[in-house]
Parts: C-alpha cells; sequence; structure tokens
C-alpha cells in the first residue's frame, strides 16, 4: 500500500480530532476573551491541527496531487461522527444526504 | 411527528436539544471566516514563488500565520454558538474561495467541472444548514448550571 493514503488518513483522523479539542475549548465559559484562546484545549487543538499539515504535505509527495484533497473529504464525515459521539449531535437524515452531495460535489471538482 | 410513540418516546422527544435556524447573518460570518482561511493558502503559495529565506518569503509567510490566527479567533466564536458538525460542513465553501483568489491572483482557468462541483457542493451544505443547530449557548448555560 501507498504511504501516502496511510499519512494522508493519519492526517485527517488528528485533524478531525483537533475539531473536537477546539469544540470542547469552546464550549467552556472563561473569565475574559484572551482566555478563550489561551487554554490547553484551544492550544492543543492547533498544535494537532499543525501536525497533521505536516503530514498531509508529506503525502502530497506520494499521491498525484488531486487525490489528497478528495481524501480529505473524508473528514467531514469523521467530523459527523465524531460530534456525535463527543457532543451528542444528532447525525440526521439531512446531514447524511447533504455531506454526501458535498463529497460528490468534491469528486466533480476534482474530475 | 406520528401518533403511535409510546409516552417514552415523546418524553425523551421533549428533552432533546430544541433545534433554531441559523440566521443569515451567522451564514456569512461564517463564509467570512472560510474566506480568511483560504487567503492564508495564498501567502503560502505566493510564498513559494520568492527564494527560501528571502526577506520576501519570510513576509509572506508571517502575513500565512497572522491569517491564520485571524481565522483561528473567528472559528472559536462559531463553534461556541453553533454545532460543530454543520460548522465543519460550510467549511466545504473553501473550494470557491481557493479557486476566486487563484483566478485572481495566478490568472488559472476555471473549468466546467470546477463550476458544476462548486455549486453540488453548495447546495449540500444548504442541506446541511437546513438541519438547524441546537442552541449551543443556552445548552452550555444549562450544563454549567448543572
Amino acid at each position: 500500500m501507498n504511504i501516502g493514503y496511510v499519512l494522508s488518513l493519519t492526517s485527517i483522523i488528528i485533524a478531525a480530532f483537533s475539531q473536537m479539542l477546539l469544540k470542547k475549548g469552546a464550549n467552556k465559559e472563561y473569565p475574559n476573551f484572551i482566555r478563550q484562546y489561551l487554554n490547553v484545549y484551544v492550544i492543543c487543538g492547533y498544535g494537532m491541527m499543525f501536525t497533521a499539515l505536516l503530514l498531509t504535505m508529506m503525502a502530497y509527495k506520494h499521491l498525484a496531487y488531486r487525490v489528497v484533497p478528495l481524501l480529505e473529504s473524508l473528514g467531514f464525515i469523521f467530523v459527523m461522527i465524531l460530534s456525535r459521539i463527543f457532543f451528542k449531535e444528532e447525525i440526521t437524515l439531512r446531514k447524511v444526504l447533504g455531506v454526501c452531495i458535498i463529497i460528490a460535489g468534491i469528486v466533480i471538482y476534482y474530475i | 411527528m406520528s401518533t403511535w410513540e409510546s409516552n417514552k418516546d415523546s418524553d425523551k422527544k421533549a428533552n432533546k436539544k430544541s433545534k433554531k435556524k441559523i440566521g443569515i447573518f451567522f451564514l456569512i460570518f461564517m463564509q467570512l471566516s472560510v474566506v480568511v482561511y483560504t487567503m492564508s493558502g495564498i501567502c503560502g503559495k505566493l510564498a513559494s514563488k520568492y527564494p527560501t529565506l528571502s526577506f520576501e518569503f519570510i513576509g509572506m509567510y508571517a502575513l500565512d500565520v497572522f491569517i491564520l490566527g485571524i481565522y483561528a479567533i473567528l472559528w472559536q466564536q462559531i463553534i461556541k454558538r453553533i454545532d460543530l458538525s454543520i460548522a465543519y460542513c460550510n467549511k466545504g465553501t473553501s473550494l470557491l474561495w481557493s479557486l476566486v483568489w487563484s483566478i485572481v491572483f495566478f490568472h488559472e482557468k476555471l473549468t466546467v467541472a470546477n463550476a458544476i462541483g462548486i455549486v453540488v457542493v453548495m447546495i449540500g451544505i444548504m442541506i446541511v444548514n437546513m438541519d438547524g443547530t441546537s442552541d449551543n449557548k443556552k445548552n452550555n448555560k444549562e450544563e454549567a448550571d448543572a
């Protein structure tokens, strides 16, 4: 198996989890505006996002240029599932349908 | 929705987080964050045109990081207010904005597949947005009070 796929998928999963941390941080109450950003959730979240970015850049070296953004569209599915697990956001028929159409659009774009 | 639901089911319904529509201004605000986000990509691309560690290269990367910082501020404000699964789908328009910037800054051409793809993505995002979000601010308060 091409190492590029492994790098890219790992990057997508890390990026999806980083969104969970950011949301977790956003849900808390803070004494002032700056603390909304300078807290462990947001800082770790962006640290993870940076790691994901590096992995994506490495993945580009092993995969065709248009494959990477196509794989990244899987992020919509991961975020939907993880939001259900961590924040009990319902997975509704509309969301599933919408995400499928978004991914179809991305596939068409990169044809 | 249907009359045959048992009492238990209707109790569950009543306890469910109430959903509210996402306002037009909030949708625009989300698009603003996507615009900012895609502009950082342009800076990265512009930076790569200059020799590594030249004055312009470092300047462009500094601008890139600055723009990402603004995006981070906007994004936290967004996910504080609406469901993450919905907010995240709105990032799908980055396809549109990246294309706009590459046409403006790099004179790249728009293909038919690009245009159709973007329209399809927008339809998908609209469907997700129609779902409505739970009132995150209210829910957070309730959780904090409990």
